[in-house]
Formats: structure tokens, sequence, C-alpha cells
């Protein structure tokens, strides 16, 4: 049920279905891999920033900066993640299928970028009420 | 809680006005004295020194009424009341003597067929004297003042100010010993009040019996010779001498304080009239602070008292001065000083800052009047009052002015330096940073209080917070 979501999370309901590399990624249940890496990520940095809690970085500058830092850290691990994990997959399973392109991984890698943009902005939105300098940053 | 009156007499009383006023901007603690009512005594109504002094006191009262102060406030910024009468409006009229030379005012002329009483005059008066205008003063003649002074006494609007006038509350009178206008009024004004049932007063008894201060401020500065002048600095020293003599027997209140310092700078000779604008000077500092001390006394009861300090340096610094004054002085003027750099140099980069989100706080803002008016006597303080304490001699130094640094610019008093593990926690910032963070601090925890409250007592306490933190003060 969950591995479902997961799934139409990052195939965004259909609209970014990659055919066989979709199909991989579920098999292998790599898009929960990716999920919980973008859910930690983006958590110990949001997290960081705000615990961290100083004025020098209470700007929306520095505050885009480190959503924008999380995010491509998430999403170069989803790239990592997908295209080492399908290479597994289909290694283990004893399946030649050349039909995986490198193009389909970054589509993946910037749809993985977008969530976790937003997921460090639900964060931020969650932890700048437990900071004091951060409270009112980005908004 | 109580009133103080404050009767500032001549050029230097407006002048340590305006320097209490400076004080009281600052937060120096009045005690249970939150009211003052300053009173300037001057028949030179174009005295650049008074002019400038009213125009302050106005500034200071439109900012303390935008003001509400209540609530769980303790910022001291401005939070002395400063009020007057419509009739006195900060300055006290005193007869007519416009367009009217001394001989006139005493109808000398008149008196062609009174030979014996004309030529008493003649020996307490001399030609200069009579043919004197004293629209700009008594250019330095007391016993021409102490005659034209006496006119205030039966004047309704003085009577009109004292009408409030209860039991805890004080009188205090400025006046400098070496002048005429001051040196005149003084002994004038204690006897007024001293003897007021026979004067024109709501409440005589209770004036008759107040605790009255005084502060008399011998000489501290010279002027220039200038044979057209009838102000002569040579004169100085022996007119003190002589007040301080008829002071001594007739002067009659609770607490006399004497201040004086070396001739060490020269002003130009102005007898009066807007010219007269003297650049603020630190005697003026420590007559209002005799003000402060004044205020503090429980119950004086023939007090003398003069000012000493730690050390007799030129410049002048806090740090010189004795731990009492310092106990008095320092956290105020730090606090202030700080608020007046940040809000002049700083505010306007702080609009995105949670505070500001808080309180709604924008450029446009500073459009509005209290933002306004608190602009202007943030640069007075700064560019005018400290400054020119600073160019005069003695020099007091408070603050290097050219400093670039924030915290390396209060003389005499050494910030700690931010340790290892103060960069890494972010503790003991430096510059604005600081202040910045210490105001995000302090405004999370200030509720309920209107805007203009919201945005003094959030800076007040940050600054004050610097100031523990930085100089343990």
């Amino acid at each position: 049920m969950i591995k479902d979501l997961i799934a139409n999370i990052y195939e965004l309901w259909g609209a970014a279905y990659l055919d066989k590399f979709s199909t991989y990624m579920y098999k292998a249940d790599l898009y929960s891999n990716v999920f919980v890496w973008m859910l930690l990520i983006t958590l110990l940095i949001v997290f960081a920033y705000y615990k961290l809690d100083r004025i020098n970085t209470d700007k929306v500058s520095v505050w885009l900066l480190v959503t924008i830092g999380a995010s491509l850290i998430c999403a170069a691990v989803a790239y990592a993640v997908s295209m080492n994990g399908i290479d597994d997959y289909l290694f283990d399973h004893k399946i030649k299928d050349t039909s995986i392109s490198v193009n389909d991984g970054l589509i993946f890698t910037l749809i993985a970028f977008g969530w976790s943009f937003v997921l460090s902005f639900i964060w931020s939105i969650l932890f700048k009420y437990s900071s004091t300098i951060l409270r009112r940053t980005p908004f | 809680m109580a009133k103080l009156y404050i009767f500032g007499i001549g050029g230097t009383g407006s002048r340590v006005i305006r320097s209490l006023t400076m004080l009281l901007a600052a937060g120096v603690d009045m005690g249970n004295f939150q009211t003052v009512i300053p009173v300037i005594i001057d028949p030179d109504k174009d005295n650049g020194d008074l002019t400038r002094t009213v125009e302050l006191l106005k500034l200071y009262k439109s900012i303390h009424d935008g003001l509400s102060l209540g609530g769980n406030m303790q910022s001291s910024f401005f939070r002395a009341d400063i009020t007057t009468t419509s009739d006195v409006n900060y300055r006290l009229k005193i007869a007519n003597v416009s367009d009217k030379s001394f001989g006139d005012f005493i109808d000398y002329y008149g008196l062609n067929n009174d030979k014996p009483n004309q030529a008493l005059i003649n020996l307490l008066f001399s030609e200069k004297n009579l043919n004197s205008d004293m629209q700009v003063g008594f250019k330095g003649n007391p016993n021409m003042g102490s005659v034209v002074l006496n006119d205030f006494r039966g004047d309704d609007s003085i009577s009109s100010l004292m009408s409030n006038f209860q039991e805890e509350d004080r009188i205090f009178i400025i006046s400098s010993i070496f002048g005429g206008t001051g040196a005149a009024g003084f002994p004038l004004l204690v006897k007024t009040f001293r003897e007021a049932h026979s004067f024109n007063f709501a409440n005589p008894a209770t004036i008759e019996q107040s605790i009255i201060g005084a502060i008399s401020v011998l000489p501290y500065f010279g002027v220039k010779l200038d044979e057209n002048s009838e102000i002569n600095m040579e004169t100085f020293i022996t007119k003190t001498k002589s007040a301080l003599t008829y002071y001594m027997k007739n002067i009659d209140v609770n607490s006399l304080y004497y201040i004086c310092d070396k001739l060490l700078t020269q002003y130009d000779n102005n007898e009066g009239d807007k010219d007269q604008k003297n650049m603020a000077h630190f005697v003026e500092v420590v007559s209002s602070l005799a003000i402060v001390d004044f205020v503090h006394s429980d119950d004086p009861q023939n007090e003398y008292k003069e000012f000493g300090v730690k050390e007799d340096a030129d410049p002048l610094y806090m740090s010189h001065l004795s731990d009492a004054t310092q106990s008095l002085l320092v956290k105020p003027m730090i606090n202030f000083y700080l608020f007046a750099k940040y809000y002049k140099n700083h505010l306007k980069d702080t609009f995105n800052k949670a505070w500001a989100k808080d309180l709604g706080f924008s450029k446009e803002t500073l459009n509005e009047d209290f933002y306004k008016k608190l602009t202007q006597f943030t640069d007075l303080f700064l560019d005018s009052w400290l400054q020119e304490l600073y160019d005069n001699k003695r020099s007091f130094q408070p603050f290097n002015l050219s400093s670039s640094s924030l915290y390396e610019s209060i003389n005499g008093f050494t910030p700690q330096k931010p340790g290892f593990f103060d960069k890494i926690t972010g503790k003991n910032l430096q510059g604005y940073d600081a202040i910045d963070s210490e105001v995000a601090a302090a405004s999370e925890k200030i509720k309920n209080l209107a805007k203009n409250d919201s945005f003094i007592e959030i800076h007040w306490r940050a600054i004050s917070n610097i100031i523990k933190t930085k100089f343990n003060i």
C-alpha cells in the first residue's frame, strides 16, 4: 500500500511513468529507498538550519540556498540509487534489458529534486516555530 | 508619581536642560519623579541655547507621547514625562523688555526732577547698564537682572504652572553664577518659593515647605575678548566670589550643588540672541546629573555637594568618572548610543527580520510621525550633542565617534572578545549582528504591546543584554 503510494508520488500518478524504468524501480523497491533517503537528508539539513538559528543565515536567500542544496543532494542520491539499483536488479534476476536509458534516470532525478524541495519546505514550516531568530524565515 | 519642577535660568539653564533631556531619553533613572516640568527663565527669547532646548523638549515630548509605556514594559528610553502648561510652553515669559533699555524699564529718565534717586541709580548702574537693550538678556550684569527678573513673580503663568504642586513634588533650580540672568534669577526664585504666601500662588504653604535643590554653575568656560561686548571673562571670578558671599547668607535650599572646571575653552563673545549657541559641555552633563542625584536623595537637609572625577583627564571618558557617577550614567548612555547608531545605520537592513515581520514594520513605517521624530532625536543625540561634547574643551568622549567598530568605540570599556566556543555557537557576535540576534530573541518574548512600545522595548532589551554580555554592566 505504502509502496504503491510512494511509487505514485515519483511517477506523478502516471504522468511521469517511464515504462520499464518505472517497472524495475517498483519491482526492486527502489522508490521506497529513494524516499527514505529524501526524508532523512532534507530532515537533517533543514533541522540543522533551524536548530543552529544563526542571525547571519536569517535571509530568504540563505534559506533558498539550504533547501536547494538539500534537494540537489537528494537528487544525486536518487540518481545513484535508481541507476545502480536497477543494474543490480537486472543482474540479480539475469535480465538483459538495454531499454533503460540515462534519460529515464535524469527525469526521475528531476522529479526527486522537486519532491525534495517540497519536503524541505514542509520541514521548514514545521521547524521554524521551534526557532527564535529564524522563526519568520522564509515567511 | 511625584513631579519635579526644574527652573533653568539663562543660557546655562537652557544648556543643562538640554543635557538632561538627552539623559532622560537615554533612560537615566529619575526614581519616583517620572514627571519633569522644565521651565526656562530667560528674557532673551531668541537666544540660540534657549530655542534649541525648547525644540528638543518638544521633540522629546512628542516621542514620549507616542509611547503608552504600559504593561510589562521595562525600557527606560523616553520614560520620564517632560511636560509643561500651554501658557508657559517651557519658557516663562518675563517682563516686557522688548525695545526697552534698562533705563526705560526702571523709568530712570522719568526721574529728571528727583536728583537724589537718580544719583542713587547712577551709583548702582553704569551708563552702559542704563542704555543697555535687554532684549538679549542682561549681558553678564546680575545687578540689572535682579531688578528686571522681579517682574516674573507677579506673573500669572508661574502661578498656573505651580497650581498643581503637591506635597511630594520638588523644585530644582539651575543657574550659572558668573553671568547675568542666572546669577540674578537664582536668589530671586528661591525667595519667591520660600515666601510663596506673598505671591499669587494657589498653594503657598506647600510651595514654601517644599524640598528645593539647586545647582550653581561656577565658571567653566571663557569668552573671547571683545571691546564692543559688555561680557568680559576677567570679571567672572570676581562676580562669582561676590555672588557666593551673598548666597552664603541668603539662599535657603535643601540641597545646593556646585560645579566648575578650568577655563579650557573660550567661546565667541556673543551677548545673546540667536548667536549664543554654545557647544554642549561636560559640566552641563554633570549639572544635569545633579538633578538625578537630587531626586534620589530621600530627605535632603542643608546639603552642599561638589562634583569630582576619579581621574582628571582630558579627554574625559566615562571610565574616568567616579563609581557613583558611573552607576547613574554608564548603562543608559551606552544603551542609547548603541540604539541611536543601530537606528541610524542599520535599522533599514532589518525589515526582513522576524521582529519587523511580527510588528509589520517596513520602510514606510519610518515615515510615520513617531519614527520621523525618533530619527531627528537620535541624529541630534549623535551628531549634535555627543559631537559637541567631543569637540569641546574639556572634551568629554564617552564614545569614539569616528570609530567604525561599534563596541570598540565605547571609550574606557573593553568588550569581551568572542572565544572559540562562542564562534561555533554563534554567541557573543560582533557588530550589528549581535544586536539583530538579541532583537530576535527579545521580540519573541514581547506580546500585547502597542507597535511603538514594542519597537522601543525590543531594542532596549536587546541592547541591554548586549551590554551585559559584552561589558558585564
